[in-house]
Parts: structure tokens; sequence; C-alpha cells
């Protein structure tokens, strides 16, 4: 009997655990690289906001985005092979210019991004997007340089990014201002070469651990300013040298 | 003057337009592209810094919904094509005109889309992909008959509180719902449009809806659902000053359709020089079932062939909500027409429904309510071909009086051609209405039918004139049937 009753509250876990999980194609959301997918991507990001929170599952293929909007209790994962690949278009990204990036989250709770295993990829549209940057600048028809980061979270708490690579960011890779619980684990950062890529900037932010990272970029690999209660453990730049709790 | 005003406006406009290439914005022709954020960004830029022409060079250029700003023209050059992305969570349904679209105005001035581009909603693609998410659970609607609300579904325009519009040269097909709106507005010209617009269901033509100074000149309408539809969705407005002149309609509904929705009324409309061919219902259908009412109407100059029906005008009490109706001074003349044998818009992209059978073919209809009276009409050098042929064995109606008096008056009914199945004449059926003025009328029917040519029950004062009927092998039967019906001279 107590068997029994176990494995039932073993297959409720497992169902939940199931049911929070949803694969990016119920949303038509499209792998093909040439779709640009914003609009499904935030549509699927809301509707499992309000349906309990979960996980957006994007297995393998290049996934066309500009900023989508994390809610809480929601979660993106990259599966083996899974590319979030920013779009080259500036008008694309929203936000100000601490914030602006493909994934993005302001002032939600339980949010995250997530690799599996180390195979997670989100993709800035590097040199491209700066020349379209530029090109509007040179006309006028933007007045700042817009240029946005890959993940930003402002405002959030329990948030964690994980297990990704991080490549091709015109600007910072990861931002996080005024948040509360962070883990950063098992990331790779890497401009590959964009002369304005960054690496990490942290604010205000509390009770955080960042370790495992590997960061190769050309401005500075990490800026931390008034955080509390963080924790750095093995954060290796390209050159070898290893950051620590405060290295600036 | 409001007119003088309104020229001096889209005059000025065109001398102050600079030109900006959507281009320069970093938009892509290529057909895969979403560029719905860069045209934004280069129409708030424009409306920023002085207005002028967002200019799209040939190709095609997929977006999602995108508010057209004050003193911006969308110019979509020869070749150009604006083409929803047929994903419909790329497009927004705005709270404050209820409504799904491509191109949203609301509250600007000065605007327009010209040029000999096209926009293409793809409507079939988009629609069909919503009605996939709605089936998953993704997006809530009754589906009400297997489809999407029509508010769910992206229309192609919909501008709402605009003051001078201008719609010239374009092209616009396949909507996912309504093609254009234009609701409250002020100020609309359309000139030398093509509409395409049978991709789903609901696809009207043009709405417009409670505006004031309309022309609309020189287009060419295909559409599944009615073409040129006027409405008047506000009590406290009227649809009203409005030019229709020298277009050519193709509708698996009505050609020229005022309704259903009327609340507050339409007023001062001049139609002239129509082609109406292949139309499923009316060619004129005028309607006044929501209390809103209906005066000061010409329409002068309409061919049509092969056509469902001619003329409908019926008051009804629909949703009149305590406002009485008044439907007077209308006038419709020099009219040729040609009624089909069978279906007129069979074979068309979403075709016109089978409805009210059995019915014989009916005749054109002005049918008001005992109290609610159509007043001060007049039908002039109008020519009707029927087929007849009007077979007693599948539908009968007789033109006794307690026959005629049976007729069901149907007051909360939608507005149809065919509404009361078979009614008693093959030509024109009365009933209700004063002041008929029938003046040279010709009505010729191809076969014999069981039916007289005309029946007025309830008609008074109606004036005939220089009347001529034709119908072969009629013998002696009685061709103009009055019943509790008076007539002048």
């Amino acid at each position: 009997m107590k068997t029994v009753k176990i494995f039932i509250l073993f297959l409720l876990i497992s169902l939940s655990v199931k049911a929070n999980d949803y694969k990016a194609s119920l949303f038509g959301i499209k792998s093909d690289g040439i779709t640009n997918n914003t609009g499904s991507i935030q549509k699927a990001i809301d509707y499992i906001s309000e349906h309990g929170g979960g996980t957006l599952i994007f297995y393998v293929g290049r996934y066309l985005t500009g900023t989508v909007q994390l809610k809480s209790n929601v979660y993106i994962k990259l599966e083996e092979g899974a590319v979030l690949v920013g779009s080259q278009t500036p008008y694309d990204y929203f936000g100000t210019n601490d914030n602006r990036a493909i994934v993005e989250a302001n002032g939600q709770t339980n949010v995250g991004v997530l690799g599996e295993g180390s195979d997670g990829v989100v993709e800035g549209a590097g040199d491209i997007l700066v020349k379209n940057i530029n090109n509007l600048l040179k006309a006028g028809y933007i007045k700042s340089s817009m240029a946005p980061g890959l993940i930003a979270f402002t405002n959030c708490a329990n948030v964690s990014v994980s297990s990704l690579n991080l490549w091709y960011g015109p600007y910072s890779a990861l931002t996080l201002i005024n948040c509360r619980t962070v883990t950063v684990k098992g990331i790779s950062i890497d401009g590959k070469g964009i002369s304005s890529s960054g690496g990490i900037f942290l604010k205000n932010c509390q009770w955080v651990t960042v370790k495992d990272l590997f960061v190769k970029v050309n401005r500075k690999p990490m800026v931390s300013e008034d955080n509390q209660f963080l924790t750095i453990q093995k954060v290796m730049t390209d050159n070898g040298t290893s950051l620590s709790a405060h290295p600036m | 003057m409001l007119t003088s005003l309104i020229l001096l406006l889209i005059f000025s406009v065109d001398v102050h337009a600079k030109d900006f290439n959507i281009a320069g914005f970093g938009a892509r022709n290529d057909g895969v592209t979403l560029n719905t954020n860069i045209i934004q960004g280069a129409i708030d830029y424009i409306t920023g810094n002085g207005g002028g022409r967002l200019v799209f060079d040939s190709g095609v250029y997929v977006t999602g919904s995108i508010y057209l700003k004050s003193n911006v023209i969308l110019y979509l050059k020869e070749g150009a094509e604006l083409r929803s992305s047929g994903n419909p969570f790329d497009f927004q349904k705005n709270k404050y005109t209820g409504w799904t679209s491509m191109i949203f105005a609301i509250k600007q001035s000065n605007i327009g889309i010209m040029g000999k581009g096209t926009i293409n909603g793809l409507g079939y693609v988009t629609a069909n992909n919503l009605v996939t998410y709605i089936h998953l659970g993704l997006v809530t609607d009754p589906l009400n008959l297997d489809r999407p609300s029509e508010v769910n579904r992206p229309a192609n325009i919909d501008f709402k509180e605009c003051t001078n519009i201008k719609i010239t040269g374009i092209t616009l097909k396949n909507p996912a719902s309504w093609n254009q709106i234009y609701d409250q507005c002020r100020g609309v010209y359309v000139d030398n449009i093509r509409v395409d617009s049978k991709s789903y269901w609901n696809n009207d033509g043009i709405d417009i809806v409670d505006c004031d100074g309309v022309t609309i000149k020189n287009s060419s309408f295909d559409a599944a659902d009615d073409v040129l539809c006027f409405k008047s969705f506000d009590p406290s407005k009227v649809c009203q000053n409005v030019v229709v002149d020298s277009c050519v309609v193709r509708s698996s509904a009505n050609g020229l359709k005022f309704g259903s929705t009327n609340k507050g009324g339409f007023k001062n409309f001049k139609i002239t020089n129509l082609q109406i061919f292949n139309t499923y219902r009316s060619a004129i259908a005028l309607e006044d079932v929501d209390g809103g009412g209906i005066n000061n109407i010409l329409i002068d100059g309409i061919k049509a062939y092969n056509i469902g029906n001619v003329i409908f005008l019926r008051v009804g009490d629909r949703r009149s909500e305590g406002r009485t109706p008044s439907f007077s001074g209308v006038t419709i003349r020099n009219i040729y027409a040609e009624i089909a044998s069978s279906k007129p818009d069979s074979g068309y992209r979403y075709e016109g429904p089978f409805e009210d059978l059995p019915r014989n073919i009916p005749p054109s209809v002005i049918a008001g309510l005992p109290e609610w009276r159509i007043k001060n009409v007049t039908l002039k050098n109008i020519e009707i071909v029927y087929p007849g042929g009007g077979n007693p064995h599948y539908a009968f109606r007789g033109i006794s009086k307690q026959e005629l008096e049976s007729i069901p008056e149907l007051p909360y009914a939608y507005p149809e051609f065919d509404m009361f199945k078979e009614l008693p004449a093959w030509g024109f059926y009365v009933r209700h209405a004063d002041h008929i003025s029938f003046d040279h009328i010709v009505l010729k029917s191809k076969e014999k039918d069981y039916r007289p040519a005309i029946v007025l029950d309830d008609a008074k004062g109606i004036q005939m004139k220089d009347t001529k009927i034709s119908e072969p092998e009629n013998g002696k039967k009685k061709e103009i049937i009055l019943n509790n019906s008076t007539t002048t001279k």
C-alpha cells in the first residue's frame, strides 16, 4: 500500500514536471534560422506564465528572434544544438541601454535561460548588427547606439543562467542589475572578435553565485559594482587570468 | 468649406512631402525578413521629423502589425508588396478599435497609402494558423461557425478617428477578415485601387463606418463578402457625405450595402456609374434595421450582370434600442440589370452560402414594417431582365389577401434579399411603403413565371408611370397586384 502511494506520488510529480514542459513548435516557432520568431516566442512565454509556469524547450535548430521578455516562472531551455539567434535588425530590440537584450526580464521571479550539457547557444548578430546600427546613426534615424546584450535581468529574483555558450555579443553578454538570488554557472562567453563585445555586468545584486565560466571578449570580462554576498569560483579569461570576487 | 480645407491639407502634404526609402532603415524586400519593427521605426522617425513619404521599392516586405502616424504616406512602388508573415502572433489586437490589423492608424491626420504596390494579408494562411492555435488552446476563441471571430483575424487596414486619408493606386488583397475599415474618419479619399478580397470568410471590399466626407472612385472590387459597405456603429454618429463613382464590383454577398449595422444613420450619398457582375445577393441593399435612418441617397447609373437581385430596401427592428428609423428620400435611377438563372458566384473562392430554400428567384424588395414605413423612394428608368420560370411546385406564395397578409414580417431577422423565402412576385415586392414612384420601369421575364411581376401590399400613394412588363405565355395573368394599397398619378 505504502509503495503504491509512493508510486502514485512519484507519478504525480513526474506528470506535473512533464506538464510544465512546452516544445517550441507548439507555438509555431520555426527552427529555420530565417523566420523571425519574436511574436511566437513571446506568445509562448506569456502563455506558459499565465498557465502556472514551465519550461519552453528548443531542440536542435536555429531560432531567429528579437527581444523577448521572460515572465515569472518561465525558463527557456536550449537543448543540444539549439541556437537562439539574435536578429540583425536594431529595431527588433527593446529596452534601455542597460537591459536591451535578446532575452530580457524585468521585475520577474523564477526565471532563467538554461542549456543542456554545454551545447545550448545564444548567438548575437555581432558585426552585422553593429554595422546596421552605425548606418542608422549615420543617417540620423536613431540617436544612440541601441546595441543589445544577449541576456539581461533587471529587478528579478531567483535567476538561473547555466550551461550555455554566449557568442557574438555586440555588447555585454550577460547583464544582471538589482537582482536577488542568482546562479550563473557553466557559461562560455566568446565575443568572437566583435570589438564591442563584453562579458558579465553585475550591479546591485544580492546572493549571487558565479562559477565555472570562461570569458573571451574585447572589453572587460567582468564588471561588478555594489553587489552583496557575491561568490565567484573558477572564472577564467582566455589569457588564463582567474577572476575573483572584486577584480575590477 | 470642409472639402476645400481637406483639399488644402492634401495639397500641403504633397508639397512638403520628403521621401525616405525604407531600405535606408534596413528593411529587406526578400519575402523572408520580418520588417515590422523596421517599418515602425521608420514611421516613428518620419512623423517626428516633419512628415513625408516612406517609399518601398519593388520586392516583398514581410510584416506584422504597424501603426501609421500623422503626415506619413506609405508609398508602395510598382511591384512592392507589404505581405503578412502569416503568423497570427505577429499581429496585434488593438484595444481601442477592437480589431486586429496589419496597418493601424488611430487619431492621426494626413496619412495615406499610395503608389502602385500591393498589400497582401495572406489571409487564408494567417486565419488557418490562428484556427490551429485555437484548437491547441493557445488562443481563446469560440470558433463560431468554425472560424475565429472577425476581430481576432487581421484586417489589412484599420483606421479610426483619423482625418485626411488618401488611399490611391494600390492593390489590397487577401485579408484574414474585413479588408479595410475606416471608422469615424473625416476626409477619406480612395481612388484607383484594386481590391481582391476572397481568401477567407468575411472578406469585405471596403467598410466605411460613421465617416464624414468620403470619396471612392475609379476602383475595382472582387470580394467574398459585401463590397461597398457603409455602416454606423455609434448611435451618436452619422455616416454621411459620401461620393462613390465609377467602380467595378463583384461580390459573393452584396455589391452596395448600407448596413446591416446602422445605429446612427446614413445621409447624403451620391453613388454613380457602377458596374456589378457575378454577385450572389443584391446589387443595391439599403438596410435600416437598427433605428439609424437612411436619408437623401442618390444611386444613379448601374449596369449589373449575372446577379442574384437588384434592389433590396428594408426597415426592420433588429437592434433599434429605442431609436425610430427614418427611411426616406432615396432615388435609384438609370439601372440595367440581368438576374442570374443559376448561382451567380459559382466557382469563386468563398462563394456565398445557399440560404432560405426553397425559393424561386426572388424579386426586388421594398419592405418596411407596418408602423415603420419606407417613404419617398423614386425608381426611375430601370430595366431588369429576369430568368423567370418560378415553379409553384417547388415553392409557392399566393396572391390572395389572406396569403399576402400571412407573409411573416420578420422584424428581428438579419436583413437579406431572400429573408422572406418565397415571395409572390417575380419583379417587385413592395410592403409597408408610402410614396414610392415607379417611373419608366421595364421588367422582362425570359420564361413564364407562376407569379405576377409586381405585388403591392399596404403600399400607399404609389405612383406608376410608363411601366412595361413582358413575360412569355402570361395569358390573362394580372401582372400587378394591389392589396390594401393605393396608387396616384
